[in-house]
């Protein structure tokens, strides 16, 4: 539009969020302007259909997805809920050893003088270490594609 | 449970009481899932989102701070996860298209049988014009139109000023009211 009202204006106008001069300009300008008018007329005609359009359910099994997944990860390892580093080792199925090179990354904290690590922060962290990988991995993959190409 | 606020509900449940997160999963599944296909576009990512962000409350509850936003902390969390998830299909996608694989994304969900009856074509027509908008404008949208947030819940959620949040709502309703008619 050319009329110096952006379409982004006439949806301010129709959800309130103009000044009360800005409003009151667009609306003596609406009622002259077909163009702005049929604007405003099609925002209100969506606000109306946003208003209808249904929530996508999901599906009945969700819950017992979830509960069973939860009971798993939470409750079904064995693992103690605080851990030392030998558990988690064990939890992470790596050395000792290995698992030392990583302590400054782990999510561990120092309880009498020994180093501890809570189960579900170490799931958490195991988690992010997962999505990084996933997402260089795949970046390096581009890389090497385009390299070749 | 339908007196009882999400953030002791939150509690209950790190104190051990199981059906205080089925009351939690009960109220907010349908926000979390409805946020999710919208952004994803397909109702097999939409499931894995919510499960993941209801296990993401299940690992934090004991270390939730309660604050009277449980709503906006949850929908940060499938937020964060469905731009994840999107961020990983555009990876994919490149390497796809550089490596000549006919890896396309699936399509997005046509409506089920059912949905088919109950909805109007203009509405499965909105769906698909909400799913094109940029993700900002999207996911701002969608808070607004499905889930009544307020502009300063949405801003909490996305992490951006108020007037940021108008600006995305209002440009998307303005795009959406162009292309919908």
């Amino acid at each position: 539009m050319d009329c110096g009202v952006t379409r982004e204006e006439l949806a301010c106008l129709s959800a309130g969020d103009l000044t009360p001069e800005r409003a009151r300009a667009v609306r003596t300008h609406v009622a002259t302007c077909g163009a702005c008018r049929s604007q405003l007329e099609a925002i209100e005609r969506l606000d109306a259909a946003l208003a209808l359009l249904p929530h996508a359910e999901p599906p009945s099994s969700a819950l017992l997805n979830v509960r069973r997944a939860v009971s798993q990860e939470l409750r079904g390892s064995g693992a103690p809920e605080v851990m030392t580093l030998d558990e988690a080792a064990a939890f992470l199925r790596i050395s000792l050893d290995d698992l030392e090179e990583l302590i400054l990354e782990l999510p561990a904290f120092e309880l009498a003088g020994q180093l501890r690590i809570r189960r579900s922060r170490l799931i958490e962290w195991v988690t992010a270490r997962e999505r990084a990988y996933s997402l260089a991995s795949a970046q390096s993959e581009v890389a090497h594609i385009l390299a070749e190409s | 449970m339908a007196d009882i606020t999400d953030d002791e509900l939150l509690a209950m449940y790190s104190d051990g009481d199981a059906e205080a997160f089925d009351t939690l999963f009960d109220r907010y599944r349908a926000p979390v899932y409805n946020f999710a296909h919208l952004m994803l576009g397909r109702a097999d990512g939409a499931e894995d989102m919510l499960q993941e962000t209801f296990m993401a409350v299940a690992r934090t509850a004991e270390r939730y701070q309660p604050h009277g936003h449980f709503r906006s902390w949850l929908m940060r969390i499938v937020r964060n996860r469905c731009l994840n998830e999107l961020e990983a299909r555009r990876v994919r996608r490149r390497m796809a298209a550089r490596s000549g694989l006919d890896l396309a994304e699936p399509p997005a969900d046509g409506p089920s049988p059912p949905e088919r009856l109950e909805r109007s074509e203009q509405m499965a027509r909105l769906r698909d014009l909400i799913a094109a908008l940029p993700e900002r404008q999207r996911e701002a949208i969608v808070l607004y139109a499905f889930e009544q947030m307020s502009y300063r819940e949405i801003g909490d959620v996305l992490g951006v000023p108020v007037n940021t949040v108008k600006t995305l709502i209002h440009r998307a309703r303005a795009t959406l009211a162009l292309d919908f008619g």
